[in-house]
């Protein structure tokens, strides 16, 4: 499997270095000569490769066509956004990555724009953040189809409704299955017998619809309940 | 028409001058202070933000524009709002200006209309060096044809 990874940051070199150590051919394409000098003492010199990778000469240079997977991390996004769109549609790339800097830009990273996974940092890094500080809040793992499924995951609030009850028993809206429970940092298979407990982390796939009723069942308990 | 210029450098500056006389003009930038170089005369709008943001767009009236220039500094921007206002947004005429010129093919490929300062001035330039019937007719580079011999 062929990777090229277009800018060459601290995400893109660490990339670069833990797929060639995994035996993936790997380029990694960067032009700032700043980036440059310190790539070339991260990562294995052959692997970098010196130029602009919005430019299409640059990008046939390092044979983008052959890529099964293109990787555009640069710090700009519109940068990003231009190699995503040239591979893509001048070089039908057919997996492309891209990051997304700014979460005000993240509207534009979609396959119009070439990009088929947006991974937008300032989103990531927060939603890391709020599930380590969470007690009773439901976070998106992952979205499905442009989010009308998901994956999500919520440790049961103290009191909640949930608690002590079998998983036979919960009325459990139709479209949720029960996926995992992580119970002291353990999984815990789901099975209609097991009993819920205070502090369980539920993962779930679910609609927009199951996720409210599984967050009454498993949050905070609401007033008459 | 209802025109939107995003880059209000020395190019985004000229354009929106010379268009706002017979037309409503929008100009976006990322900084404030670059308003400032657009003077008094100025009757258009200004608006302030970053050219990606769906938001600024919207407030420059990108969904009911006629026409786009993006003429910003970097051409990756240039050829993204271009294609944002064509694409997304179905702007009927939009032109990008690019710095680099070995782009432009790839940009026709994507249907994204580009103008080439660079060689646009060396062909202008050419011609003004090379052909008799072309004269220069005012001290601010602009030139006329004129038929031979007057």
């Amino acid at each position: 499997m062929y990777v090229l990874i277009v800018g060459g940051g601290r995400t893109a070199s660490h990339l670069a270095s833990q797929l060639h150590g995994e035996g993936y051919e790997v380029r990694l394409v960067e032009g700032r000569p700043n980036a440059l000098a310190k790539l070339h003492r991260e990562v294995p010199t052959e692997l970098v490769f010196e130029g602009d990778g919005t430019e299409p000469q640059v990008l046939e240079a390092v044979e983008v066509k052959r890529a099964d997977v293109l990787a555009a991390l640069g710090s700009e996004d519109a940068d990003n956004l231009v190699a995503a769109t040239l591979a893509r549609h001048l070089y039908g790339v057919r997996r492309i990555i891209s990051r997304v800097n700014n979460p005000r830009n993240a509207w534009l990273f979609t396959p119009e724009f070439g990009v088929d996974v947006a991974l937008n940092q300032a989103d990531v890094m927060a939603n890391l953040i709020k599930e380590e500080m969470s007690l009773g809040d439901m976070m998106t793992m992952l979205k499905l189809r442009r989010g009308r499924y998901s994956i999500v995951e919520e440790k049961i609030y103290p009191g909640a409704q949930a608690v002590g009850v079998a998983i036979q028993e919960l009325p459990l809206p139709p479209n949720c299955i029960i996926s995992g429970i992580i119970r002291q940092g353990e999984l815990v298979l789901p099975r209609g017998v097991t009993v819920l407990k205070e502090g369980d982390e539920i993962l779930a796939l679910v609609d927009e619809t199951a996720r409210a009723e599984l967050e009454k069942l498993l949050g905070r308990p609401g007033p008459g309940v | 028409m209802q025109i939107i210029v995003v880059g209000c450098g020395r190019v985004g500056v000229e354009l929106a001058l010379a268009l706002q006389g017979e037309h409503q003009v929008t100009v976006v930038d990322a900084h404030a202070r670059a308003f400032d170089r657009l003077g008094t005369t100025f009757r258009g709008r200004c608006v302030q933000g970053d050219a990606l943001d769906r938001e600024v767009l919207l407030r420059a009236g990108i969904e009911t524009a006629d026409a786009l220039a993006a003429v910003t500094a970097s051409d990756n921007v240039n050829a993204i709002v271009a294609r944002i206002a064509g694409a997304v947004f179905h702007v009927e005429r939009v032109a990008a200006r690019l710095y680099n010129p070995g782009r432009a093919p790839v940009y026709d490929k994507l249907n994204i209309q580009t103008v080439s300062s660079s060689s646009w001035g060396a062909h202008r330039l050419e011609e003004l060096l090379t052909r008799p019937d072309l004269r220069p007719q005012a001290p601010h580079g602009r030139w006329v044809w004129q038929p031979g011999g007057s």
